[in-house]
């Protein structure tokens, strides 16, 4: 588990964070709207309710946040990008924010009694130091999960867009490669790696994501404007492979048509333990 | 200040992981540990290394130094 990385992980955080400064102002409305639908999930699993003193990093636009205060826990949202914040503070101006990094928490040891990684882990350079961390700042019993997307071949979303990114024969794009992701949605890889980290209890559960449009080019909004790792890949191509890309991406979207509506089906596998 | 007084106090340098003492003007959290601090921006505390200020910067510009 604790191979040397092959990427560099300044220049991949870099990447993430100007990606993710660029989508804030549509995440929301696009991706945010894929993410929220595993937000009961994960609050069942953490055991967010009243007075429960609970923290989502990164918590985003600050959907999962916000639910976890209607059940009345005690919220503490935290994320690297300043625009999210925003976006987060404006929608729940009640809520206490932090601006920082969930591999180095800026809390105490055993601060909270709930934590949560919500589609985080795969973007942060070194996922591991980001269990670790949320480990520490849990209080003994204190409960975490995390969700990351299930792969293609489980997921027609990332079947659609791993089909397409052969579609101009060479896809060679120069991306600052990141975290292997296979490992994070693997249920027993999960598992063993919670458990390592010293969590108990731990279980590995597959939760339903639909994307539900009328027009296969949302599936292209939603990558150009909402999300970060697939547009780079996008961005990085030639003009023409790009366009072969695009294309095969709506025709692969227009293929799950069914009553008039696309329906592309995104699981996501949610992890979580118990902290001794 | 509005920040939640129960809050700040879980809140922890993300170097030291130590306490930090906020600033008399309510505007930055310090680190003794790690010298440094952290600027508080529209009530949200920015917690980022990068942008942290070495301690002797920030008490210069404030006119301790």
């Amino acid at each position: 588990m604790s191979e040397k990385p092959s990427y560099d992980p300044k220049a991949f955080k870099e990447f993430e964070h100007a990606g993710w400064e660029r989508s804030a102002a549509n995440y929301h409305d696009l991706f945010g709207r894929l993410t929220a639908q595993t937000n009961e999930a994960i609050l069942g699993r953490v055991d967010a309710r009243t007075d429960v003193r609970f923290l989502d990093a990164p918590c985003g636009t600050g959907e999962l946040a916000g639910a976890a205060a209607k059940r009345g826990a005690r919220v503490t949202g935290l994320d690297f990008s300043a625009t999210m914040l925003a976006d987060a503070r404006g929608r729940h101006p009640d809520l206490e924010f932090r601006q920082g990094d969930a591999e180095n928490l800026p809390f105490e040891n055993a601060a909270f009694d709930a934590v949560s990684c919500q589609f985080g882990l795969r973007h942060f350079p070194d996922p591991g130091k980001a269990i670790a961390e949320a480990f520490r700042v849990l209080a003994p019993g204190g409960r975490y999960a995390y969700t990351d997307w299930c792969p293609p071949g489980i997921s027609t979303f990332f079947q659609i867009i791993m089909d397409a990114a052969k579609a101009p024969g060479d896809a060679s794009a120069p991306l600052p490669e990141g975290p292997s992701v296979s490992r994070l949605s693997d249920p027993d890889e999960s598992r063993r790696t919670l458990a390592a980290a010293g969590f108990e209890e731990t279980e590995a559960v597959e939760l339903p994501v639909e994307l539900r449009c009328g027009d296969p080019r949302y599936v292209l909004d939603i990558i150009y404007k909402s999300i970060v790792r697939t547009r780079g890949l996008l961005e990085a191509q030639p003009p023409e492979a790009r366009e072969k890309i695009e294309q095969a991406i709506l025709e692969g979207a227009e293929s799950h048509r069914k009553d008039g509506e696309i329906v592309l089906t995104l699981p996501a596998l949610m992890a979580s333990g118990r902290k001794p | 200040m509005t920040i939640d007084k129960e809050l700040l106090e879980i809140l922890a340098c993300p170097v030291s992981k130590k306490p930090l003492e906020l600033s008399e003007d309510g505007n930055f959290l310090i680190c003794k540990d790690s010298k440094l601090v952290y600027r508080i921006q529209d009530d949200i505390p920015i917690m980022m290394v990068d942008e942290a200020i070495p301690l002797d910067e920030w008490e210069k510009s404030q006119g301790k130094g």
